[in-house]
């Protein structure tokens, strides 16, 4: 996803339009997914179109979805919220490639979703506000037209399990981290440090603190030089 | 209205999550040690997504035909296939593989 900021605002964010269609296509079948397990849960239509028309966080919506059905709606907003604490990492990486003062870059950061994240990066730990933007454009049409439809055509979770909607999301990511592993052996360590947390911290804390866990595996970065590193991370 | 409430106090949190970082640091930049972390955040974060996404809590998710899908993903995409191809066939791979036990 790497490659230096070329072109008008307006042509990064077109290109960030076009990347973000393939994440687009995936979220709304996720959103589908969404839509149909709220519908199921006794949400009606227009609480999860709401939801993800305000949200648009899958793993959040998700996660209080989960929770509400549970039982408290305070521990279920808790999850929700711990499950999306790794966009305080990714919104202070961020922050350096935002322009005009706080209120300005705190609406751009609104736009942020794990895989613009990965479609807007340039490198050297800089990011293309536009092609970020352009790339949150067509997972946010597909996550709110997803929603709709599952919630209207509320098809059971065993038909989308039997049909292997649920792979649509692993599969997705694992090729959004595969694009990344494929950058330098540091990059595949640093996947391979993030598996063995991520997997560890399964086991002794929730999803939401294990995803945040995982991030720290980008401090291999700060391994010396020689460690694991390619002639790409020299550059 | 408990769920409106949740909804609304969901839409707060993850607001205020996404600005924490320009909120927290406006026109100041990282520091040098850090902004070279910031490179490898992404790998570490989609590695963490699929982990999550395939086990879940205390591992209690895995499904071996989730699996079986997301590895004819991962392959044929090393193989070279177009993205959409490679999520169609993993989806229909899980699919058979369902059919099938």
């Amino acid at each position: 996803m790497q490659n230096d900021r070329e072109g008008s605002p307006r042509q990064r964010l077109v290109t960030g339009i076009r990347q973000g269609a393939g994440a687009g296509a995936v979220v709304g079948v996720v959103g589908v997914s969404f839509g149909a397990s709220a519908h199921l849960a006794g949400w009606g239509l227009v609480a999860p179109l709401c939801f993800s028309v305000l949200v648009f966080s899958g793993s959040a919506q998700f996660a209080l979805l989960a929770g509400l059905s549970a039982g408290s709606a305070i521990a279920a907003v808790i999850a929700a919220v711990l499950i999306n604490g790794r966009y305080v990492v990714m919104s202070i990486a961020l922050n350096g490639s935002l322009t005009g003062g706080r209120v300005r870059r705190a609406l751009q950061s609104q736009t942020l979703v794990d895989a613009s994240f990965v479609i807007g990066s340039i490198g050297g730990g800089r990011f293309d506000i536009y092609r970020l933007m352009g790339a949150s454009i067509p997972q946010y049409a597909g996550w709110v037209l997803g929603t709709a439809a599952g919630a209207v055509l509320a098809p059971t979770p065993e038909l989308l399990y039997s049909l292997g909607g649920d792979v649509v999301f692993p599969a997705f990511f694992a090729l959004l981290a595969l694009a990344e592993v494929r950058r330098s052996r540091r990059a595949s360590l640093v996947s391979v440090v993030a598996a063995v947390l991520g997997s560890s911290l399964l086991l002794v804390a929730d999803p939401g603190v294990a995803l945040l866990g995982t991030t720290m595996a980008a401090a291999v970065a700060l391994w010396p030089h020689g460690v694991g590193q390619s002639q790409r991370d020299l550059k | 209205m408990r769920l409106w409430g949740s909804i609304l106090a969901v839409f707060i949190a993850v607001t205020v999550l996404k600005a924490s970082g320009p909120l927290a640091l406006g026109e100041r930049q990282l520091p040098e040690v850090i902004a070279r972390m910031v490179d490898f955040l992404a790998p570490a974060l989609l590695t963490g997504v699929v982990v999550v996404a395939l086990m879940g809590q205390d591992w209690g998710s895995v499904s071996p035909t989730q699996l079986v899908g997301v590895a004819v993903v991962v392959v044929l995409r090393v193989a070279g296939l177009p993205i959409l191809a490679c999520v169609t066939l993993g989806v229909l791979a899980t699919a058979l593989t369902r059919l099938t036990m």
